[in-house]
């Protein structure tokens, strides 16, 4: 552990403004988490909704103002970066959300999508960059005959491809996911979380998975970190929180998902 | 044809045809127009304030030009207002809007308060004075309107971009690193562009309305080019002995104007646009 971690998280507090000149302070919707991701490692941030998960994350993502603690980005002081050093530093993180059909620009092609972080960052448009952006696309799993089509014409689990692969366009040391695969329909969910573990295996990557359901996670986890109205209430390696899960509400976002007899999917049981 | 009936209803496609006609005889005057040259401008004094006739359909002026020519060439002029207002208040008021809604906080307020100051005022009033300020002329006039005109798209584009721009695809253009600019222009504008062409297309009629105003109180193009207000305010001296000088040009700003305004409900209907006072 000599190594400076991926992304080191300390007493972030979020707290949300109160409304009018009285009002009282909210309270926080995050309130003082602290986590380690290691470089290679993935972990889970699980909660309800509500349980200030999105928040953690918008906050990584500085799309929202943090109220007090730091995060430390591949030991860059990430909370200060300030306009261009920041765009730049975007860089180093890849991010899919939820519905991919929102986060694809309706109006532009699947290769003009992919493009649009290369350019952002630089790099000249050209025959390089069209090989690039294909290499992209199949190692998502989709051929090139797909990059002059536009998101619309493209299935959930398609259009999740192809946001995985914007994602990955600039080689960001991690990956941060929000709730990646709850648009879509299970087995395309099964494949998308194959690919994922794919990806991780070949390009070595950090991942940091936020999600509401466990057991989506539980399997492609090496820590968790399980969130409640704005407390972390557990932390730490996933086997030891799925096999004794030292909360009672933890225990009980594993009893969800109906229909399988198992707590946790066995990545062996997923269709390839 | 019939699907274009179905979505505009009659009125909408009878006001429609009115305004395409309209555009076609705007291009074609001079083929269009019985005594071309009159309708430039040349006098043909022999001919003064005939009434309508076999020869002169229309009548003629104080000056024995045919009043059908002159309105066929002031086709030309009252579209090219209204089509240069609308695009010179675009062009002001989008990347107002545009910079108001996407930046937000201080931005936003500094624009959209020093927009307000231009809606304070009565519209028609504004570009009075404006024009009055400026002098007479073409340009001038369309500066005028434009000035009355600009804030309206301002506000449009402001509120359309503040829901877009929390839309995920732009947050992830921004989470990729792509520039404020680049975002705006790639991402944001082309979706105003439906919601805005459609406002522009149907303010092209109040603006041409608004800038007729003008030239009748004298604050617009100068004789001898045809401009309908302007021919409204001449003919007010041969009033009503004359009738139809001030008439047939009033008559047809009013078609005109009423076809837009047509036209304009028809698509509101249709597309469930905003509802808003013209000028």
């Amino acid at each position: 552990m000599s190594e400076a971690p991926m992304l080191e998280v300390q007493d972030l507090v979020i707290r949300y403004r109160g409304r009018g000149l009285f009002a009282a302070r909210p309270k926080p919707a995050v309130n003082g988490a602290s986590f380690r991701l290691a470089k290679g490692e993935t972990l889970g941030i699980v909660g309800e909704s509500g349980s200030g998960k999105t928040s953690l994350l918008r906050a990584i993502l500085r799309l929202l103002p943090v109220e007090s603690g730091s995060v430390q980005l591949d030991g860059q002081d990430w909370l200060t970066l300030k306009r261009d050093a920041l765009r730049r530093a975007r860089q180093k993180l890849g991010v899919v959300s939820q519905n991919p059909f929102l986060s694809l620009s309706p109006r532009l092609t699947i290769a003009e999508i992919l493009a649009e972080p290369l350019l952002a960052q630089g790099q000249r448009s050209g025959p390089d960059m069209q090989k690039k952006i294909a290499g992209l696309l199949s190692d998502c799993g989709l051929p090139a005959d797909f990059l002059q089509r536009r998101a619309r014409e493209l299935s959930g689990g398609q259009a999740q491809r192809v946001a995985i692969a914007r994602a990955l366009a600039l080689e960001p040391g991690l990956m941060i996911f929000d709730e990646p695969t709850s648009a879509l329909d299970v087995s395309v969910q099964a494949q998308i979380l194959n690919l994922l573990a794919d990806l991780k295996e070949s390009r070595g990557l950090s991942m940091l998975f936020v999600t509401h359901n466990l057991k989506v996670v539980a399997h492609i986890s090496d820590s968790l970190l399980v969130m409640r109205r704005g407390d972390v209430i557990e932390y730490g390696r996933t086997e030891e929180i799925v096999r004794a899960p030292a909360q009672e509400y933890t225990r009980e976002l594993l009893s969800f998902g109906r229909g399988t007899e198992h707590p946790v999917i066995h990545k062996t049981a997923l269709p390839t | 044809m019939t699907r274009l009936v179905q979505r505009l209803g009659w009125p909408g496609t009878i006001a429609l045809v009115v305004i395409l006609l309209l555009v076609l005889v705007a291009v074609l005057a001079p083929w269009v127009a019985p005594y071309p040259q009159q309708g430039v401008g040349v006098p043909n004094v022999a001919a003064k304030l005939s009434s309508p006739s076999a020869q002169y359909w229309l009548g003629t002026d104080h000056l024995g030009r045919d009043m059908l020519s002159r309105i066929i060439y002031g086709t030309r002029i009252s579209l090219t207002n209204g089509v240069l207002i609308v695009a010179f208040s675009l062009l002001i008021g989008l990347p107002v809007g545009l910079a108001a809604g996407y930046f937000g906080g201080w931005i936003d307020e500094a624009l959209m308060r020093g927009t307000d100051v231009f809606l304070a005022f009565p519209a028609l009033l504004l570009a009075v004075l404006m024009a009055a300020a400026l002098g007479p002329g073409f340009l001038n006039s369309i500066i005028a309107v434009s000035v009355t005109w600009w804030p309206w798209y301002a506000r449009l584009a402001r509120s359309e971009v503040l829901v877009l721009r929390n839309q995920p695809y732009v947050e992830a253009a921004r989470l990729a690193g792509v520039s404020h600019g680049r975002i705006i222009i790639r991402h944001i504008l082309p979706a105003t562009g439906r919601p805005l062409t459609v406002q522009a297309a149907l303010d092209v009629g109040p603006a041409l309305l608004t800038a007729a105003a003008l030239s009748f109180l004298g604050l617009g193009v100068l004789p001898p080019t045809a401009d309908w207000g302007q021919m409204v305010d001449a003919g007010r001296k041969f009033f009503p002995a004359r009738w139809w000088y001030s008439a047939t040009p009033g008559l047809t700003i009013f078609i005109v104007a009423l076809a837009f305004s047509v036209l304009g409900d028809a698509l509101r209907e249709r597309k469930g646009g905003t509802a808003r006072a013209s000028a």
